[in-house]
C-alpha cells in the first residue's frame, strides 16, 4: 500500500508501556490455554476408556484443573489484554498510571497461581493440599482454603482493572467533553459493570460462607444457598467470556472482511442488554434444584429466552457488515459474496468458523434453557458438548484469531506462519465439531458428564446415534485434532517472538456504517442503566433467596463438611505458603520477561 | 492505530482495505441492502425451528418416564 | 436511530422464535402435565436422617393402588435401595435425599433427573409401564469414586413383584442387610 500507510505507528509505537501490560495477560492467557489442552487431551482419552495412564482418582484433579485454567485463567486474561488495547485504542490516550495497571495484573496473576497450585497440589500426597471441587466448586466438598483465597485475589485485580478502565475514560470524557462514548469503550464498560454485579455474588459466597467455613470458622454452610450465589455468578461470567468476542466481531471483523461495521447504535443496544439480562437468569443451572420453587424456574426460563435477543440482533449485524465487505470486493449474488471473502486470512477465517459454531451452540443452548426440556439432558455430556461449542469455541477460537491479527500489533513482528495459522484454525473447527457432536449425541443416551468412567457395571446405554463406544472414539479422535490445533497456535506466537521487527504492521478500524451520531444518547447514560440492571437482579433473586433461607437458614440444616483435602500441620502449611509465594513471583517475573520479547 | 473508531477524529480517512487486499473503492455506502445476510438468517431461522420443534416434541416428549409430579 | 428494513423484520421473527420456545415448554407443562422438581418437600437434618420418617429406612412403600413412594438415599457412593424395584403400570414418586454432598439422581436415558442436595429432598412423579431393568447414575460430581455410583431400577411384572417382597419381608432386618452391602458409610455420616 501507500507510503503514508506503511508509516502509519502500530499501537505498541504508539504506546509501548500499554503493549507491554497488555502482552504480559496474553501471555498469562496462552499459559492457561496450553495447560487446559493437556489436561484436556488426558481426559477426553480416558473417560473415553482409550489410554488411562493415570488414576481415575486423579481424572477430577485434571479435570478441576481444566475447567479452572480455561474458564477462569485463559479467558479473563485474554479479556484484560484485550480491554486494555481497547480502551487505550478507542481512547486514543494512555492509561492513567500503568503502576496501577501492574498491580491489578500482579493481583490476577498472584491469585491465579494460588488457585492453581492448590489444584495441581492434588496429584502429590507428599502436600496435604487440593481442591478437587471442579470449577463450580459446590460446598459441602470443600477445597484448600488456599483455592477460594486465591480466587478471590484474582476476583479484586479484575475490579482494580474495571476501575482502571473507568478512571482512564473519565479522564478522556474530561478532555473530550460531549463526545460520544466511542464504541470499544462503551463496550469495555458496560460488560465491566455487568461483571462488578455478578462477582458480589460470588466474592459474598467466598468471603461470608466457603473461606470461613474451609478455616473452620463456621461449622456448616447452606447447600443450596452457595449453589444459587455460584450461578448468580455464573450466568453472567459466561457473557463475560463472550462479550470481548463480541467486541471482536463488531469492530474488527468486519475490517479484515473489507467492510465496515453496520449499526454502532445497535451494537450499544445489545451491550446495554446483555447488561440488564445476563444476571436476572442464573437459577437456569437449577432448574432441577429440590430447593427452588417452580415459579422462580419459570421467571428465570423467560428472562433467559429474551436473552437470545441481542445474540440474534449480533448475528444479524455482524453477518450483514461482513457481506458489506464481500461487496466492497466485488462480490455478489444472494450466497455468491461468500466466495469474495478473505477465507486465506487465519484470523478472518478462525472467527468466522467460530461464529459459525456459535450458532449451533445457540441452539443447543435454547434446550438447556428450557425449562422442562432440561430433565431430558441435565448433566449429562450434552452440557460439555454445548459449551465446547460456545466458550471452547466462539470464545477460544476467536481470541486465537484475534492474535493473530492483533499481535503484530502489540510486538511490530510479523506473524510467523499464516499458513499454519490457518491450518490451525480449521483444525479446530474440525476437531470440535467431532468432538462436540459425539457429546451431543451421547448426552442424548445419557451419558453423565464429570465422570472419569462414564461406562458402568450393571447396565448397558441404549443404541442409538451409533452408539456409545463408537461415540467414544469420535470424541477421542475430536479432542487429539484439538489438542494438535492448540501446539501449533501456541508454537506460531512463540516462533513469532523471533520474527524480525517491521514496520507497516497497523492496522487501523474503520468506523461504523451508522455511527454513533445516530444513536439515542439515553444509551451512553451509563448510571441509568446500572440502575435498572440492580432492580432487575433484585426483583430476579430477592424472593428465592429469601425463599431458600428461610426454608433451611443462611447455614443449612446441618450438612456435613467433606474436604477434599486433608488437614495440614502448622509447619507444613507454612513451608507450602511459603513456596507458593516463592512460586508466585517467580511467575510473574518469568511472565513480565516473555512479554518483554 | 488510528485513533477513535467512533468519535469524529476519523471522518477523513480513506477507508483503508481489508488487511491489505483489494477493494472496489466506489461501492454504496448509504443504501446498502444485505440481501445475502437476510437469506443466511432466514435459513438460520428455519434450521433452528425445524431442530427445536423435532427435539422438543419427537425426542422429548415421546422419552421413557416424564416427570409429571 | 436508524434500523434496516430487514434488521427489524429479522427483530421480528426473533421475538416469534421466543414465543414459540416459551410457548413449547408451556405447552409441556399444562399438556403433557410435565412439572419441575421445586421446594414442595420439607427441608431434613442431612446428618440425622435416621431420625427422619422418611429415610431411616431408605425403601420402596406402596402409597395407593398402582401407587409407590421410593425414599431414596444418594449417599458417597451409592444408592440406597439398591435395586429400586416396583410393579409395573404403576406410578411411581422418588424422594431423593443426601447425607453427605451433593449428588445427582438420573434414570438413565429417561427423563426422570434431579439434583440432590443434603438437606434438601427432591420429589418426582413419574408413570412406569411394561416390566424394563433401567440404570441409575449419580450425574453430579461428588468426591473421588462418583464413577462408581450407580444402581438400577427395576420395573417388574405383578407377580415378580409378590415374588421379590415375599424374599424381602422377613421385617425390616433385610432391608438394613441390602444397605449393608453397599457399604453403611452414608447412614454414619
Ligand atoms: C484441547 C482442547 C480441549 C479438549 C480436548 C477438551 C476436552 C474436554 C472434555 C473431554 C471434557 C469433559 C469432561 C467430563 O465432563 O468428564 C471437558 C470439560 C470442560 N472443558 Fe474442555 N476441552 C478442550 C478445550 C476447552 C476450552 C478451550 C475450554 C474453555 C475455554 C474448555 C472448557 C471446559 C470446561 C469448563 C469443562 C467442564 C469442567 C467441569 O465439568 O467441571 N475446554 N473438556
Ligand atoms: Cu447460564
Ligand atoms: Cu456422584
Amino acid at each position: 500500500m501507500s507510503a503514508e500507510l506503511e508509516a502509519e505507528p502500530t499501537f505498541v509505537d504508539k504506546f509501548p508501556e500499554e503493549a507491554r501490560i497488555i502482552r504480559a495477560a496474553m501471555w498469562g492467557s496462552f499459559l492457561a490455554l496450553t495447560l487446559g489442552a493437556i489436561f484436556g487431551i488426558i481426559q477426553t482419552l480416558h473417560r473415553t476408556g482409550i489410554a488411562r495412564p493415570f488414576s481415575s482418582v486423579d481424572y477430577y484433579t485434571f479435570l478441576t484443573a481444566h475447567g479452572v485454567f480455561l474458564v477462569i485463567s485463559f479467558t479473563i486474561f485474554f479479556l484484560v489484554g484485550l480491554f486494555t488495547w481497547a480502551v487505550v485504542r478507542s481512547l486514543d490516550r494512555p492509561l492513567l498510571n500503568t503502576k496501577i495497571t501492574w498491580t491489578w495484573y500482579g493481583m490476577m496473576a498472584a491469585g491465579m497461581t494460588m488457585t492453581g497450585v492448590s489444584i495441581l497440589a492434588g496429584f502429590t500426597a507428599r502436600i496435604d493440599m487440593s481442591a478437587d471441587v471442579l470449577f463450580t466448586f459446590y460446598a459441602p466438598l470443600q477445597a484448600h482454603p488456599l483455592f477460594y483465597t486465591g480466587l478471590v485475589v484474582f476476583v479484586v485485580g479484575t475490579w482494580v482493572a474495571g476501575a482502571d478502565w473507568f478512571r482512564t475514560w473519565l479522564a478522556w470524557r474530561e478532555e473530550n467533553p460531549g463526545e460520544r462514548i466511542p464504541l470499544q469503550t462503551f463496550m469495555v464498560l458496560t460488560t465491566m459493570i455487568m461483571w462488578y454485579i455478578a462477582t458480589l455474588a460470588i466474592a459474598t459466597s467466598i468471603l461470608v460462607f466457603l473461606l470461613p467455613w474451609s478455616l473452620g470458622l463456621i461449622e456448616s454452610v447452606n447447600p443450596t444457598l452457595t449453589r444459587t450465589l455460584f450461578w448468580f455468578f455464573g450466568h453472567p461470567v459466561v457473557y463475560f467470556w463472550l462479550m470481548p468476542a463480541y467486541m471482536l466481531w463488531y469492530t474488527v471483523l468486519p475490517k479484515i472482511a473489507g467492510g465496515r461495521l453496520f449499526s454502532d447504535p445497535l451494537a450499544r443496544v445489545v451491550f446495554v442488554l446483555f447488561l440488564l439480562l445476563s444476571t436476572p437468569v442464573g437459577i437456569h443451572h437449577q432448574y432441577l434444584d429440590p430447593g427452588i420453587a417452580e415459579g422462580f424456574k419459570f421467571i428465570s426460563m423467560t428472562n433467559t429466552m429474551f436473552l437470545l435477543l441481542p445474540s440474534l440482533i449480533t448475528a444479524f449485524t455482524v453477518v450483514a457488515s461482513v457481506e458489506y465487505g464481500a461487496r466492497r470486493r466485488g462480490g455478489t449474488g444472494i450466497f455468491g459474496w461468500l466466495r469474495a471473502l478473505p477465507w486465506r486470512n487465519p484470523a478472518f477465517t478462525g472467527m468466522m468458523l467460530a461464529g459459525l459454531m456459535f450458532a449451533a451452540g445457540g441452539f443447543s443452548g435454547m434446550i438447556n434453557a428450557g425449562l422442562n426440556i432440561n430433565y431430558m439432558i441435565h448433566n449429562t455430556i450434552w452440557v460439555p458438548g454445548h459449551f465446547h461449542l460456545t466458550v471452547g469455541t466462539a470464545v477460544a477460537l476467536t481470541f486465537m484469531a484475534a492474535t493473530y491479527w492483533l499481535w503484530p500489533q502489540l510486538t511490530n513482528r510479523p506473524l510467523y506462519s499464516p499458513q499454519i495459522g490457518l491450518a490451525q484454525v480449521v483444525l479446530w473447527f474440525v476437531g470440535m465439531a467431532l468432538m462436540t457432536n459425539a457429546m451431543h449425541s451421547q448426552g442424548l443416551l445419557g451419558v453423565p458428564r464429570r465422570t472419569a468412567e462414564p461406562e458402568y457395571a450393571g447396565f448397558d446405554y441404549p443404541m442409538a446415534f451409533g452408539g456409545f463406544e463408537e461415540l467414544n472414539l469420535q470424541i477421542a479422535i475430536g479432542g487429539t485434532i484439538l489438542f494438535v490445533s492448540t501446539v501449533l497456535f501456541i508454537a506460531n506466537i512463540v516462533i513469532t517472538s523471533w520474527s524480525p521487527k517491521a514496520s507497516g504492521l497497523a492496522r487501523p478500524l474503520p468506523p461504523a456504517l451508522s455511527g454513533p451520531e445516530d444513536a439515542p444518547k439515553v444509551l451512553d447514560n451509563l448510571r441509568l442503566w446500572v440502575g435498572i440492571a440492580l432492580v432487575l437482579v433484585v426483583l430476579a433473586y430477592a424472593l428465592p433467596l429469601a425463599g431458600i433461607i428461610s426454608n433451611s437458614g443462611v447455614f443449612g440444616t446441618g450438612a456435613g463438611t467433606y474436604p477434599v483435602w486433608i488437614d495440614a500441620t502448622t509447619a507444613l502449611a507454612e513451608r507450602v505458603l511459603a513456596a507458593i509465594t516463592t512460586a508466585a513471583t517467580l511467575l510473574v517475573d518469568a511472565i513480565t520477561g516473555v512479554s518483554s520479547l | 492505530m488510528a485513533g477513535s473508531d467512533t468519535a469524529s477524529t476519523v471522518t477523513g480517512e480513506v477507508n483503508p482495505p481489508g488487511d491489505g487486499e483489494p477493494i472496489h473503492e466506489d461501492a454504496e455506502t448509504e443504501e446498502f441492502d444485505p440481501i445475502g445476510t437476510l437469506a443466511l438468517i432466514m435459513t438460520y431461522f428455519a434450521i433452528l425451528v425445524i431442530a427445536w420443534v423435532y427435539v422438543y416434541f419427537i425426542e422429548f416428549l415421546s422419552r421413557d418416564l416424564t416427570v409429571i409430579g | 436511530m436508524h434500523v434496516h428494513a430487514y434488521e427489524k423484520l429479522w427483530l421480528a421473527l426473533a421475538i416469534v422464535l421466543i414465543l414459540l420456545l416459551i410457548g413449547s415448554v408451556t405447552y409441556g407443562a399444562v399438556g403433557p402435565g410435565i412439572a419441575m422438581v421445586a421446594d414442595s418437600q420439607d427441608p431434613v437434618d442431612p446428618q440425622a436422617l435416621d431420625e427422619d420418617d422418611r429415610f431411616a429406612e431408605p425403601r420402596v412403600e406402596q402409597v395407593g393402588e398402582d401407587e409407590y413412594a421410593a425414599y431414596v438415599e444418594a449417599y458417597q457412593f451409592g444408592f440406597d435401595p439398591d435395586p429400586i424395584v416396583v410393579p409395573e403400570h404403576s406410578t411411581v414418586t422418588f424422594y431423593v435425599t443426601s447425607p453427605d454432598v451433593i449428588h445427582g439422581f438420573q434414570v438413565v436415558g429417561t427423563n426422570a433427573n434431579t439434583m440432590v442436595v443434603p438437606g434438601e429432598v427432591a420429589a418426582i412423579t413419574v408413570e412406569v409401564t411394561e416390566p424394563q431393568v433401567y440404570g441409575v447414575v449419580c450425574n453430579e460430581y461428588c468426591g473421588s469414586a462418583h464413577h462408581a455410583m450407580e444402581g438400577t431400577f427395576e420395573v417388574v411384572s405383578d407377580e415378580e413383584y409378590e415374588e421379590w417382597l415375599e424374599e424381602n419381608q422377613d421385617g425390616d432386618d433385610t432391608e438394613d442387610g441390602a444397605a449393608d452391602e453397599n457399604g453403611e458409610e452414608g447412614e454414619d455420616a
